[in-house]
């Protein structure tokens, strides 16, 4: 239950100000996602004449509604953050007439006029993490999920102050001990393709440099590069060298990744314009247009025009604006010709320098480069430019467009924190982008300063006070549905999860194709869409009633339930499945990791549930306990007597052996996290 | 709260609830009463199945034209491609001696030019010549009638996002690009619900692939299906994860109703779709396994294919909706690789046997379980692809070729048109020489959606473009 709104707090707040409301110089905000004025028939809303100003700067801001209601009530929904509303209709405030619920009713008068006031405080505490519930929750949208140990640690601290230190973590190169680990067994050219993805996915769970690898995974699903291309364990160079990149690249500058992309083989691979030769006039052979025409629609502008809160700017007559035509893909495509892998000359087999120079930068050949003019967009690339001017040229161009901003921004904050971002979270996400840099409420500088810092960006997304404040006060359409693999890391954080034997970790987390998997993967999308598209409204829900956009839910389906349960209820349970250990199996073959034998010797992925086995005698407390642990606070009052009561079925008193009371208490912490993880407060994350 | 949710239990019969339970409590191996015995057996039954080629197949390497001057053009913009057919060797090669000619009934189509198949699709061919299958020519995403002037000069309201993947998905299976929530078949199929045609709404629209928006409705959505049925939990269900003593038993049940909540206290919309999404699944999964169980076996074996493998479970989804007595399904399979930019000779031969034996497959099947003549499935993709191809690969087009197979369909026939091939001709953009369609989807939809039993008020609504069109029938049905 939330705190009823404190008269006196607000009329506090309220004189403060009027203290700070000159000081201007703010950001002006799109009003429609914080105080949503509307009636309840939609045409109430067309009745309203509201006009919306927010001023925040460091300090407080304003919103400001002012509707004419004639016959409808007014529902205002209050933002997330530390923000309080009231209204005045000219003679006093009136009181919310249900304290638990975030919308407030309006007395419904004929011809009345209210004036709405929420008062945004932005203070300078604004990002702090008020209590263990609000860091699990911020390491939840920041990282792969907390431990008890790193909630302990950043509990009542400033979560710039995480950023900060998570930003000053180097990438660290997987690429030498992967191509080492596989070419030492002598099996190069055996095809492996399992034990790169168990490299993968042991940085996500392994590593100190959370946010960098969260956000490499982020890129990797908006660059989404797939297929054998990265997963073939012939081609270690390819796959590891493409992971270093966006590890490299994830606290760069979006124009920098451009370019290393571009010069990428296993880009150039995966989307076909590696050997992309030139114009050939005896032939009439036309370049490959597969990354000219992605680089525009999914890496850089996307289709229509945007402002700078993501919407579409329309025409006069109301209709989307196209970025580009076929023709300016034709002529982009121009641009890519002439690469391929580095060192070897053009005609060498592409497929045998993938395995001996698959990271290195692609090298153009200025004899299978296109000679014509390229004239895409606005600009015109001159015939006869040279290959490396004519990318530097064409990305430049690309990194200018005003979509690039509003369109990257809004697929990042969809991968971090939210499936359907406000167009104000878009806007501030998307003016750090075009600043390159963020200050958060506290102070703390990110970014260079030079637009596309990602720093900048991530500051913005992460720090954004949208994020910030009990989740029950968050609007009801927040939030974000965590993909599948998301919830498997956070269990293996939380609990401190041990042996990662690669065995098992093919057994359960490799096969993105297998109906009843997890359908996703790390570095395993299907195709450059991704494993869901950002745009996805999903069918049959209120989400999609509502038009809201919900990626995630793409996946969802009558196996996939099944499958997320199927994969984590045998973790939860410490019953896990280990992989065929025989030599056939390939248990044996990978130095620097655990032989197979030896792995058996210990229980593969054991989970360290000691704090909660010290909680277990009381269900309760328990419970309470996985709610800031795994569940960031978010668990529901009915859910959680239904835990409460599965625990209290395992009974602790009459005559117990120690050993049956262990037994007990270890099954008590079980199917509370089973039935924690399995709760909808851990798929949804707001 | 959710209305949707609520009607959901509505349709949930005493019987099912019984087949629910008995799921829960110890797994699919103890379903409810014998299904055979409410069996629709000489009912009313119609199946609609559409096979999606993901990537977008080249339909100028499907049907290929075989008279001399026709074969020469498509050859000289196609160099490359052709040499590397015919350097592979043996059955692939695309000159005109080693394709499968294309006898239509009649000549609309052709003019009289001669067209044929590769020998990867000998199997469609077979059908063909059985009058089991015909061929739509020049299809496409179309707004209103369009020409190579009128396109080259902006002249006409064109469909959104021409030759981008997922719009055109989009638009082949919902009319819109991405971002539309329905698709026709699904449309179709709310239509037949509201009129009491097709029977329990959670089993109309079944899904061998992931989530397709051909199956989505407003009261239907995609039901996904196995070649062993809904997916168990055996980590769950099973004994070994709980144990056996009687606290295991409470404790399993407590989490299978745990799973199954309908509803909480929760405010949050997508904690809330979260779980009706599942609670769905699972009540539909236990009511669907329950009748899984009792459907004969088929000696009909299918290729372990994707393509294979979804007709597989699809026709035992089939078999278990004749089982509860539906008389309306429509299906959806999906498999990808179609997006041939390059190494197209190489690649696409094995996707197109893989695509036809898989067909084969599913209708020797049907014609097994006799319901051949109840089975219409039409082939769709993204796009074709571009004419002029890239060195030994395509890229993406616009307007293709289809097909529609089953026991009534009038087969041997090749409706639409069949295109020339000079690159600067009427039927191609100026670039790439991209297929302009003739025939725009509302066209294959409305026939397809006449022999399903949708009535013409349906059609209004959920195929608006329609209109724009002259009438103009492919008379892809007998009758």
């Amino acid at each position: 239950m939330i705190k009823m709104f404190n008269l006196t707090r607000i009329l506090s707040l309220l004189v403060a100000l009027i203290a700070v409301s000159g000081c201007g110089g703010g950001v002006s905000v799109d009003p429609n996602n914080s105080v949503d004025a509307a009636g309840a028939p939609s045409a109430a809303k067309a009745t309203q004449t509201a006009t919306v100003m927010v001023v925040n700067g460091t300090g407080s801001g304003t919103v400001t509604l002012t509707g004419n209601v004639t016959r409808h009530p007014v529902t205002a929904i209050v933002p997330r953050g530390r923000v309080f509303v009231g209204w005045n209709d000219g003679r006093e405030w009136l009181e919310d007439p249900d304290a638990a619920s975030t919308y407030f009713l309006l007395p419904e008068v004929d011809g009345a006029s209210y004036t709405i006031q929420a008062i945004f405080d932005a203070g300078p505490d604004l990002n702090t993490l008020t209590d263990d519930a609000a860091t699990s929750r911020f390491l939840s949208f920041a990282s792969f999920g907390g431990s008890n140990n790193d909630i302990r640690q950043w509990s009542g601290q400033d979560a710039a102050l995480w950023l900060q230190e998570q930003l000053s973590k180097p990438a660290i190169s997987i690429l030498e001990d992967t191509v080492a680990g596989i070419s030492t067994t002598g099996s190069a050219n055996t095809s492996i393709p399992d034990y790169l993805s168990y490299r993968f996915h042991r940085t996500l769970y392994e590593g100190d440099e959370q946010l960098r690898t969260r956000m490499a995974f982020a890129l990797s699903q908006l660059f989404a590069v797939g297929g054998d291309v990265v997963a073939a364990g012939t081609l270690p160079r390819l796959g590891a060298g493409w992971h270093d990149l966006l590890q490299e690249h994830a606290f760069g500058n979006y124009r920098d990744l451009l370019q290393s992309v571009t010069y990428s083989p296993a880009m150039g691979e995966w989307l076909s314009y590696i050997k992309n030769d030139a114009y050939n006039a005896v032939t009439g052979t036309e370049p490959d247009e597969n990354y000219a025409r992605e680089l525009m629609q999914l890496f850089t502008i996307g289709q229509y025009e945007l402002n700078l809160d993501g919407s579409q700017k329309l025409d006069e007559s109301g209709s989307p604006i196209a970025t580009y035509d076929n023709d300016d893909v034709a002529n982009l495509a121009r641009v890519f010709t002439g690469m391929t892998h580095a060192v070897q000359p053009w005609y060498v087999n592409a497929t045998i320098n993938a395995v001996k120079y698959g990271d290195l930068p692609m090298q153009i050949f200025a004899d299978a480069h296109s000679t014509r003019e390229k004239a895409f967009l606005d600009t015109v690339i001159p015939a006869g430019t040279s290959g490396a001017d004519s990318i530097n040229l064409a990305l430049d161009a690309l990194f200018a467009h005003p979509n690039v901003a509003p369109f990257v921004a809004r697929q990042l904050i969809q991968r971090f924190t939210a499936s359907n971002p406000s167009a104000r979270y878009i806007n501030r996400v998307s003016t750090a982008f075009e600043d390159g840099r963020f200050i958060s409420a506290s102070g703390i500088e990110f970014g260079d300063g030079r637009r596309g810092s990602l720093p900048a960006t991530l500051a913005a997304i992460l720090l954004d006070a949208s994020l910030f404040g009990e989740p029950d006060t968050a609007n009801v359409d927040y939030g974000k549905v965590r993909e599948p693999l998301l919830g498997i890391a956070h269990w293996m954080r939380a609990f401190n999860v041990q042996n990662l034997e690669w065995l098992t970790v093919d057994e359960y987390l490799n096969d993105p194709d297998a109906v009843g998997s997890l359908q996703m993967a790390y570095m395993k999308p299907p195709s450059v869409f991704n494993f869901y598209r950002p745009g996805y409204v999903p069918p049959n829900t209120q989400a999609g009633e509502m038009g809201m956009t919900v990626p995630e839910f793409q996946l969802a389906d009558t196996t996939s339930f099944s499958g997320f349960i199927n994969t984590i209820a045998p973790l939860v349970m410490e019953q896990p499945t280990v992989g065929d250990c025989s030599p056939n199996g390939g248990g044996y073959a990978f130095p620097g990791l655990q032989p197979c034998n030896e792995a058996l010797d210990k229980q593969p992925f054991a989970p360290d549930y000691s704090v909660e086995l010290s909680l277990a005698d009381d269900a309760e407390q328990l419970v309470d306990h996985l709610n800031i642990v795994l569940l960031g606070g978010r668990l529901e009052e009915d859910i959680r007597s239904d835990i409460v009561d599965a625990v209290n079925v395992y009974e602790l008193g009459g005559e117990l052996s120690d050993e049956q009371m262990a037994d007990a208490l270890a099954a008590r912490v079980r199917i509370a996290v089973l039935m924690s993880v399995t709760t909808p407060a851990f798929h949804v994350i707001y | 709260m959710n209305n949707r949710h609520s009607n959901f239990f509505k349709n949930l019969s005493r019987r099912d609830f019984l087949k629910g339970a008995a799921a829960i409590g110890s797994g699919l191996s103890m379903s409810g009463l014998p299904g055979s015995a409410l069996a629709n057996t000489g009912g009313d039954y119609k199946a609609l199945v559409c096979l999606f080629m993901y990537g977008g197949m080249d339909h100028n390497d499907t049907i290929l034209p075989m008279d001399a001057s026709s074969h020469a053009m498509l050859k000289s913009t196609r160099s490359e491609l052709f040499a590397e057919y015919t350097a592979a060797g043996g059955s692939r090669s695309r000159e005109v001696g080693n394709l499968l000619e294309l006898l239509p009934r009649d000549n609309e189509a052709t003019e009289g030019r001669r067209y044929g198949m590769p020998q990867e699709l000998a199997p469609l061919h077979e059908l063909f010549n059985a009058e089991e299958l015909a061929i739509v020519g020049s299809v496409g995403p179309l707004v209103e009638p369009t020409t190579r002037q009128l396109y080259e000069s902006q002249g006409v309201q064109l469909p959104p996002s021409l030759f981008s993947h997922n719009d055109q998905q989009s638009y082949w299976q919902g009319l819109q690009a991405e971002g539309a929530s329905v698709g026709w078949g699904g449309q179709f199929m709310d239509s037949l619900v509201r009129q009491g045609k097709a029977g329990d709404a959670r089993f109309t629209s079944i899904s061998g692939s992931g989530a397709s928006l051909f199956l989505a409705g407003e009261d239907v959505s995609g039901y996904r299906v196995t070649p062993t049925g809904p997916l168990g939990m055996p980590a769950v269900d099973s004994t070994a994860m709980f144990g056996t003593s009687d606290g295991a038993t409470t404790l399993r049940e407590m989490f299978a109703a745990h799973l199954r909540r309908g509803t909480s206290s929760a405010r949050n919309i997508l904690k809330n779709d979260y779980q009706n999404l599942r609670t769905d699944a699972m009540i539909a999964n236990d009511i669907f396994g329950g009748h899984f169980q009792s459907v004969a076996p088929i000696t009909t074996s299918f290729p372990d294919t994707s393509f294979g493998q979804q007709l597989l479970s699809i026709t035992k989804a089939m078999q278990t909706g004749r089982d509860m007595g539906m008389s309306r399904q429509i299906f959806f399979v999906g498999a990808g690789n179609f997006d041939t930019h390059q190494s197209q000779a190489t690649l696409l031969p094995d996707l197109q046997s893989d695509m036809a034996n898989a067909v084969k497959a599913f209708r020797d099947a049907m014609v097994e379980l006799g319901t051949w003549d109840d089975t219409t499935l039409f082939t769709a993709a993204d796009f074709g692809r571009a004419m002029i191809a890239n060195g030994n690969g395509t890229d993406h087009g616009w307007g293709s070729h289809h097909f529609v197979t089953g026991g009534s369909v009038r087969g041997k026939h090749i409706a639409g048109r069949m295109p020339e091939y000079d690159v600067n001709g009427e039927e191609y953009t100026e670039s790439g020489a991209r297929l302009i369609p003739t025939i725009p989807v509302e066209r294959l939809s409305v026939e397809l959606g006449q022999w399903f039993g949708v009535d013409n008020d349906s059609f209004r609504d959920v195929l608006p473009n329609l209109w724009n069109f002259p009438s103009q029938r492919l008379n892809l049905f007998s009758s």
